[in-house]
């Protein structure tokens, strides 16, 4: 840049002249001055630290910071006119709206004004993008790299998932497309699945992206119980629209969260830092949809293998028991009728056994009957012999020697008796 | 109960009768509470309750 004071040395000839100029004079002569050393125009390095839509022209104020303390070391005002915002809207499409926002680091093609009111100001001609993608993709590795010196990726994935899926905190922005595909995807499934949503509203894009999901996630974390996981998502939008999710604050509060956090608010190509740390990234919300469907899915599956496992072990298990009970019945008659064989062949025996006895008694009885009335003494009395008693006393007299002559003696016979009075007695026979 | 508990469950019933544990008196038992669990895991899959409440509420109005 060509020091304008160097090579005229106009300022040298003002104080030279002595004389005093009214303030106009003083910035008309600046306005020159500015305005001859900087016709072409040239390309800066800035941050954008507020921007303001007003009229259909575009009012910036752009500062830099130092590297180390962050302190403001430059600021000037831009504006982007009418017709040079359209022109950049056809340029570089609606990337352009995601560039010229706070925060965002640009590389501006601008031409230097001053005006005697307003003062110094920059007209923005060009932006570009190239830069910031770039300086936002160095922002995102070096988030990166910060999370893996952490340790923090893999540590939300610690958290046990349910095996169904149904009460779900939603963080998005209820007018993101995103989300109206995330509610179709969940609440239209083909399962007929059941599932509780909580939305609950965040900025997805911009500065207000990190306080508004920090407040959220502290909210749910209050509820924790109430829910099988948080879903974060988001649609559309650039590459550059993701920025907001590539911050260490918000990767460290992913990481460290009491609940399993899925995320849906990839591009198809990159991811962010929230996805790195995330328990499961996905590219789109209708993927995290799918995921979630797909694992109740899975669960209800499970439940249906048990089901049929069931039915058939049921089956197999009443077959085989009627097939051994029927067994069981063959050999139980079997035995039972082999019983009841020697059961007959013992009773026939026995019977047969009491015959043979009862025959046996009889005959010994007959025998003994018969034997008893052959020395029944009616019937030796009826063969003609006689029994003599003692008259006084009734005994039998078998014997002579006590015998006295003139005793009475008694003598019956079979259909007799006989009264007599002893008057020998002979003791030889 | 939660669906991991009622898997669970499930899961011990079959490996019951699977290893022939299970006797045939309490067979029964474990296929009528079997029924019970799957039951429950499909219904609360479809929040069969939550519709069928939702329908009382909406008759209500």
């Amino acid at each position: 840049m060509n020091n304008p004071l160097n090579k005229k040395n106009p300022y040298l000839a003002l104080l030279m002249d002595k004389r005093i100029y009214s303030l106009f004079e003083l910035n008309r002569y600046i306005k020159e001055v500015l305005t001859l050393n900087f016709e072409i125009p040239l390309w800066i390095e800035a941050e954008i630290s507020q921007i303001k839509f007003s009229r259909n022209h575009v009012y910036v104020d752009l500062v830099e910071k130092d590297d180390t303390t962050d302190q403001l070391k430059a600021f000037a005002r831009a504006n982007i006119w009418y017709r040079a915002h359209q022109m950049l809207k056809t340029r570089h499409g609606s990337l352009i709206d995601d560039i010229l926002r706070a925060g965002q680091a640009v590389k501006l093609l601008v031409s230097v004004t001053f005006h005697e009111r307003y003062g110094y100001s920059l007209n923005i001609h060009d932006v570009d993008p190239e830069f910031t993608i770039g300086k936002l993709e160095i922002e995102r590795q070096q988030v990166i790299a910060q999370i893996k010196t952490e340790k923090l990726i893999g540590l939300n994935a610690k958290n046990p998932l349910n095996s169904v899926v149904q009460r779900i905190a939603v963080l998005s922005s209820e007018s993101a497309a995103g989300y109206q595909d995330f509610l179709k995807s969940m609440i239209h499934n083909p399962f007929d699945y059941y599932a509780e949503l909580l939305l609950y509203p965040i900025s997805v894009q911009g500065t207000q992206v990190k306080p508004r999901l920090l407040h959220a996630l502290r909210q749910i974390e209050q509820q924790a119980d109430d829910f099988d996981c948080v879903v974060i998502i988001r649609g559309g939008g650039s590459r550059l629209d993701l920025a907001a999710f590539d911050d260490l604050d918000i990767a460290r509060r992913i990481a460290g969260f009491g609940l399993p956090i899925l995320t849906g608010i990839g591009h198809e190509i990159d991811i962010c830092a929230a996805d790195v740390v995330a328990w499961q990234h996905f590219k789109t919300p209708t993927a995290v949809a799918e995921f979630i469907l797909q694992r109740n899915r899975s669960f209800e599956d499970a439940i249906d293998q048990i089901s049929y496992r069931l039915q058939y072990l049921v089956q197999d298990y009443v077959h085989s028991e009627r097939a051994s009970l029927a067994k069981a019945g063959h050999l139980l008659m079997r035995v039972l009728h082999q019983s009841v064989t020697q059961l007959d062949q013992w009773n026939r025996a026995i019977a047969q056994q009491a015959d043979l006895n009862l025959n046996t008694q009889k005959t010994i009885l007959q025998n003994l009957e018969r034997v008893l009335g052959l020395v029944h003494p009616d019937q030796i009395l009826r063969r003609g012999y006689s029994m003599t008693m003692n008259a006084d006393t009734g005994e039998l007299i078998t014997n002579g020697e006590n015998l006295k002559k003139g005793s009475k003696i008694h003598s019956r016979f079979i259909n007799f008796t006989l009264e007599s009075t002893i008057d020998h007695i002979n003791l030889t026979p | 109960m939660t669906y991991e508990q009622a898997l669970n469950e499930l899961q011990e019933i079959l490996s019951g009768l699977e290893s022939g544990e299970t006797p045939l008196a309490q067979l029964p038992i474990a296929v009528q509470r079997a029924g019970v669990l799957i039951r429950f895991c499909k219904d609360e899959l479809r929040g069969v309750e939550n519709a069928l409440s939702d329908r009382v509420y909406d008759e209500e109005e």
